[in-house]
């Protein structure tokens, strides 16, 4: 009795707790590799970039366009996607998603709508990137052709992580991070920026393909700054590894300085810790930035002898002054053009002291501009890379 | 029927139950030193060993002879306990005072010695009947470890367990199961070792058999399964004496059937269909990385079609993108829905498998031509099945043959095709339910009482040991 009623109980729940779930063929998918979500006056604009798997592999791969782009419009995002099936053969599914694209003017209007028709659907992996396309329009970035990938989603999502790590003004934002970002009190989201650079007059031509300088290239730029869910602007080259810097990615990064008596010194910096902690002065909130950085020289344009080391510790201090500035420069940049709170200073507060929070977050815009952060930063340098001096040395002899 | 005084009436006895049988021989004869004594000897040709009863008669003739002329002997009680105390001293034979009883011995290859003035007779065990040689088991070779197999007569398996097990401990019980065939069956265990109720449960269930023929260890296998409705297999068979004596010391009981080099071994645990001989005879480190490609195996051939079919229909978010587009490119030109694709090819590969057991040999290389180009290369160029789909079922079936007891592969033969509807209408959740299905019938299943998931489910952590993996042989036991 006590058995059977288990077994019944345990098929119950099993059928119950199935969760959602569907059968298609796969030649009856059009699997979606980017969406891209604009806005006109009116009506949203919803671009697809849809895998055409017969042309990527398979028996007579390459003698069409790997991808197909849908383009539709509707007063809704979901009545403009809906309206794709005007044109599409095949049942869309996101599930490959790699790239989500947002128009700039969407941007600037606010993505809290759009976010909500997104995450809302189920069949949607959170593992995709998000970009905002700078002066162009999201249905052109999405319909480049990229000759190394072979699907453009693709070749978008591989390079904006290689360029978080080793050019530094860009990030990787998922769709979960954005919106942890927007919901967190005392934190403003950044989300990479996209444009295309050249020529787009045949950019979706297989033309594109065989060129070896390619006509148009979908090239990733510096980051755009939010306020709440609003686009308000874009930072710097400069700024926006600043900003990395802050929120601890600058592992890889290079930091060139000048010395003082002339020549470049090149570091790669191998690791960084970054302490924010939230301090009182005089009654006011301040930041502290404590940052910890250790890097390798990774090339000199001058004959400073390395071996020295009251040489590496100048270099050093040059590279502590260097970093400052650029942290100081992407602080300010935040604070007096945008005043938006990128980094989180409000959030740092918030966990250090609650209650301290609470009487800010009324009016943290307005204090934000004038919050106080106190930078520093400690470089050490403990090696060379593969030499000791550079040959410029004994050129010079 | 009792047997007559008369050796006269005995012999019209058995010639009319020999009926229309030319095979049947009775032959009478005279010998000792008056020709006072009468004897007969009856046998059936082909089962009896002819040489063997020539060169009997012969001895006898002389023995008696010459016996007679210095004992004087004459009653014919006495002759008889010469024969079967001293003349016959070093053969295996049976007294025999009915007819019954005597058809038996001479229908088993036995040759009766009849005299006259007694109700009795000797069945003399000259069992000779023609047979194979012992040679290297067809279905379970090794490379390293002994390459005899069982043959088909029961006297020789025996022999070949005895030579393996040299202690007096070593049990064999001898029965006739079949009303018709009264086909000899052996049950060998080691007494001290194997659970003595195991012995009687075996032995209730043999007799409790109420069949006319048995033809293959098959028979009985079926007949004394805990649960005949189950796919799974809860009686292992071998053809290798090693295998068996490994499970006497073990504790479990062979039953030999005459006729056949299957023995039969319950009580039979899941673990044990994934065990081979040479595991033991290997470095233990290889056996048991083997073991787990064994289990792996099982498990691809199980679930490979199935989870294809669930994983591009139901869940193409699992597979990497990369990966869903090369199998949805080949989707591309193909006309059916994967699971009748998937079917198809199952279907197509049964029925080669099927057809290369039965061709004549001849014919094999052929079939193994036409199948490979069917399968391999005109289906895919024909654009009906899709690469992908026969990496899948080329994939399936090599792992089925890893399998060292081929009835373990045929119930998840038919598993797979099970496990494949249920991914074609649930995808992934089918596969999940199936599989707990399986579960629940596995653990539910015993052989002779002894639980099938043994010793995993219940646990029994001594013999964990030689389950999953084959650790180590124990030194200081052994010592």
């Amino acid at each position: 009795m006590n058995r059977k009623f288990l077994i019944s109980l345990l098929i119950i729940i099993s059928i119950a707790t199935t969760g959602c779930w569907d059968a298609r063929e796969l030649d009856e998918c059009a699997i979606v590799s980017a969406l891209g979500i604009d806005k006109d006056a009116t009506c949203y604009i919803v671009s697809l970039q849809v895998l055409n798997p017969g042309q990527i592999a398979g028996k007579n791969k390459g003698s069409g366009s790997p991808v197909i782009t849908y383009a539709a419009t509707g007063s809704t995002v979901f009545e403009a996607y809906r309206k794709v099936y005007t044109e599409c053969p095949r049942k869309l599914v996101y599930n490959h998603l790699q790239v989500l694209v947002f128009g700039e003017k969407l941007a600037r209007e606010g993505l809290a709508p759009i976010l909500d028709f997104i995450t809302r659907r189920f069949e949607i992996r959170a593992d995709f990137v998000l970009f905002v396309a700078k002066n162009t329009s999201v249905k052109e970035v999405i319909s480049v052709l990229t000759p190394a990938e072979v699907i453009p989603a693709e070749s978008l999502f591989n390079s904006v992580l290689l360029a978080k790590e080793f050019w530094g003004a860009t990030t990787v934002v998922t769709i979960d991070k954005l919106i942890s970002m927007l919901v967190t009190e005392g934190k403003a989201p950044v989300v990479a920026g996209v444009e295309i650079s050249g020529n787009t007059d045949s950019s979706d031509k297989t033309d594109n393909l065989k060129k070896v300088v390619m006509p148009a290239t979908v090239k990733i730029v510096p980051l755009g700054v939010f306020k709440k869910d609003r686009l308000v602007g874009w930072l710097n080259e400069r700024d926006s590894k600043g900003y990395n810097y802050i929120t601890g990615m600058g592992k890889n990064f290079l930091s060139v300085i000048t010395l003082p008596q002339g020549g470049m010194v090149e570091m790669k910096i191998l690791s960084t810790k970054v302490f924010l902690t939230a301090a009182e002065a005089e009654e006011q909130p301040e930041i502290n930035i404590k940052m910890e950085i250790e890097g390798t020289i990774n090339g000199i344009s001058t004959d400073i002898d390395l071996l020295k080391e009251e040489n590496i510790r100048m270099i050093e201090a040059e590279e502590e002054k260097e970093i400052e500035n650029i942290l100081a420069g992407a602080i300010f940049t935040a604070q007096k053009q945008y005043n938006s709170d990128i980094f989180g200073f409000g959030d740092v507060i918030h966990r250090t002291n609650y209650r301290v929070w609470e009487s800010l977050r009324d009016n943290w815009d307005e204090i934000f501009p004038s919050l106080h952060v106190n930078i520093k930063v400690k470089v050490r340098v403990t090696g060379t890379s593969l030499k000791a001096n550079s040959i410029l040395e004994g050129i010079k002899r | 029927m009792d047997l007559h005084i008369k050796l006269i009436a005995n012999i019209e006895q058995v010639k009319q139950i020999a009926d229309k049988n030319s095979d049947w021989v009775i032959r009478s004869f005279i010998c000792g030193k008056n020709r006072s004594i009468s004897m007969a000897v009856a046998y059936i040709q082909g089962l009896a060993d002819k040489n063997y009863i020539q060169q009997m008669i012969n001895d006898l003739t002389e023995d008696l002879e010459q016996y007679d002329a210095s004992n004087k002997l004459l009653a014919n009680q006495e002759v008889f306990e010469y024969i079967q105390n001293l003349h016959l001293s070093g053969s295996n034979f049976t007294e025999v005072t009915d007819f019954d009883k005597l058809c038996q011995q001479l229908l088993s290859g036995d040759t009766i010695i009849m005299l006259d003035g007694l109700s009795k007779s000797l069945a003399l065990s000259s069992g000779g009947s023609e047979g194979r040689s012992i040679s290297s088991p067809s279905s379970q070779g090794v490379l390293r470890g002994p390459q005899e197999g069982f043959v088909e007569k029961l006297a020789t398996n025996k022999t070949l367990i005895r030579k393996i097990i040299k202690d007096s401990r070593l049990q064999i019980e001898n029965k006739v199961i079949g009303r018709v065939t009264k086909t000899s069956v052996a049950v060998v265990y080691v007494k001290g070792i194997c659970d003595g109720s195991l012995v009687k449960k075996v032995n209730l269930r043999l007799e409790r058999i109420a069949i006319d023929g048995i033809l293959e260890s098959g028979n009985i296998e079926e007949l004394i399964q805990d649960r005949a409705f189950s796919i799974f297999p809860t009686v292992l068979n071998t053809e290798r004496p090693d295998t068996v004596a490994a499970e006497l010391l073990n504790g479990r009981i062979a039953i030999l059937v005459d006729g056949t080099p299957f023995v039969l071994i319950v009580p039979a645990v899941f673990v044990q269909f994934f065990q081979a001989s040479e595991d033991y005879y290997n470095n233990y480190i290889i056996s048991s990385l083997i073991r787990v490609l064994r289990y792996t195996a099982f498990l691809l051939t199980l679930f490979v079609p199935a989870l294809y079919i669930a994983l591009t229909t139901f869940h193409n978010e699992m597979i990497p993108t990369v990966l869903l587009i090369n199998i949805a490119a080949q989707a591309e030109g193909t006309p059916f829905p994967t699971f009748i694709e998937a079917l198809l090819l199952e279907a197509i590969f049964e029925i080669f498998r099927e057809a290369s057991i039965r061709m004549p040999k001849a014919i094999g290389s052929a079939i193994s031509m036409v199948g490979g180009l069917v399968m391999g290369q005109a289906a895919v160029q024909a654009g009906i099945v899709s690469e992908g789909m026969l990496i899948v079922v080329g994939l399936t079936a090599m792992s089925s043959f890893i399998l060292p007891h081929y009835n373990m592969s045929f119930a998840v033969r038919i598993l797979r095709f099970v496990f494949m509807v249920l991914a074609a209408s649930f995808g992934l959740f089918g596969i999940f339910i199936g599989l707990m299905g399986m579960l629940f019938h596995l653990c539910s299943l015993r052989s002779l009482g002894v639980p099938y998931m043994e010793p995993l489910s219940p646990r029994v952590t001594k013999t964990q040991r030689d389950a999953i993996l084959r650790l180590p042989l124990n030194r200081e036991e052994a010592e």
